[in-house]
């Protein structure tokens, strides 16, 4: 069982505002694993906000441009995914 | 620090906070390990880069990098590296035995175009049927959008939410609304086609909506304001002197939203003169004193014989 943070963990973790990442929230871009506080994210949703963080101030990618790569990597792991269970 | 942070980045120890943040910008680009999922060396030049970046692209900390040197930063991992740029990265997250949560969202639709009916037999999970349902629609919902109750043939009540600038043959997709599926298997879908009912007082062309407006003669002539019907209200349009039937008058931002970019189209008014329903003496007089000093062939040649 993977552990679980809370919003204030993920936060210190990321030093993402947890402002910005229930702003994330809202924008559908982090669907927390647990829908219930306290504990509500994974690796998987704390590496996301890590790099739309990433994205938005490294790069400079505006909140259109950011949804598009979330997109389009979504697709590129999925198809990954079956790819890699077709092979096995 | 083994390397000077200036020719990670490929800058010159001169660069202003600028330089470095382009520099920074398009090295990480190149290097992000999520665009190289997987590439070792990408993903150590990355960190290598983004430990520099940490230092000469604060300028407080780039200052006593200057003064103090690389011993400023040892043990630290270059500043905030430590605790912003540790843990797993996002593609690490998704190499699981079914991928990620984000990634499960593609439906196996995609797959059995991409791998063929094989797939599709293999992969496709049974669920209920679909529905399909047909709805009329008001044509002021269809262009502000708007939430209805209906019930369906099977009497059961569902919400439908209309977006706004709808046009007739518009299918809406309520995911799991459909037939219940077989042993706990996911219900279908229902598929709601509209049908927009015609306005008396609107036409829609495109993303602007037409309506006529009737002027007086001394409207059409001297100008003047008239309150006009527009789908949110009403609005005063100012009409300018010298109008004609015909003349077309753009109210912006009054028409159906463009569901591609989210804006309104305009509402246009098409004046008509009116004439007065009685031409009495007084008009008589002065059409007749005006129209002897002014002749006028408002046909041109168009209907010479």
């Amino acid at each position: 069982m993977p552990r679980k943070r809370k919003l204030e963990e993920v936060s210190r973790e990321t030093g993402v505002a947890p402002q910005t990442i229930i702003e994330f929230i809202h924008q559908e871009w982090i669907i927390p694993h647990d829908p219930e506080p306290p504990e509500q994210f994974d690796d998987e949703d704390i590496a996301r906000a890590r790099l739309i963080l990433e994205l938005r101030h490294d790069f400079g990618v505006n909140d259109e441009g950011i949804e598009i790569i979330l997109h389009l990597l979504d697709e590129l792991y999925a198809l990954q995914s079956h790819i890699k269970s077709v092979k096995n | 620090m083994e390397k000077d942070p200036y020719s990670v980045l490929g800058v010159s120890k001169t660069a202003t906070q600028d330089e470095i943040k382009k520099a920074y910008r398009k090295l990480a680009k190149k290097l992000h390990p999520d665009l190289n999922p997987g590439n070792k060396e990408m993903e150590r030049r990355f960190k290598e880069v983004t430990g520099a970046y940490d230092i000469v692209g604060d300028e407080t900390k780039r200052a006593q990098f200057d003064t103090q040197g690389s011993a400023a930063f040892d043990g630290t991992g270059g500043g905030s590296q430590g605790a912003s740029r540790g843990g797993p990265y996002y593609y690490q997250t998704q190499g699981g035995a079914g991928g990620g949560r984000y990634s499960q969202g593609f439906d196996d639709d995609l797959f059995s175009t991409l791998f063929g009916s094989r797939g599709r037999a293999a992969r496709q999970p049974l669920k209920g049927e679909d529905q399909h349902y047909r709805m009329d629609v008001d044509f002021r919902d269809a262009v502000l959008g708007a939430e209805h109750e209906v019930t369906l043939p099977d009497s059961r009540r569902v919400r439908v939410k209309i977006p706004a600038g709808v046009e007739t043959g518009a299918k809406l997709r309520l995911s799991g609304m459909g037939q219940p599926g077989p042993k706990g298997t996911p219900a279908g879908d229902l598929f709601v086609e509209l049908a927009v009912k015609p306005s008396t007082q609107f036409r829609r062309v495109g993303h602007d909506l037409e309506v006529d407006l009737p002027v007086s003669l001394a409207e059409a002539a001297l100008g003047g304001e008239a309150k006009v019907a527009t789908i949110d209200g009403h609005v005063l349009l100012n009409i300018p002197a010298g109008v004609t039937t015909g003349s077309r008058l753009r109210i912006r931002g009054k028409g159906a939203t463009d569901r591609a970019t989210a804006k309104r189209g305009d509402q246009i008014a098409v004046l008509r003169v009116m004439m007065p329903e009685k031409i009495d003496d007084d008009l008589r007089a002065a059409i007749r004193c005006w129209s002897e000093k002014n002749p006028q062939n408002p046909r041109g040649d168009t209907h010479a014989t």
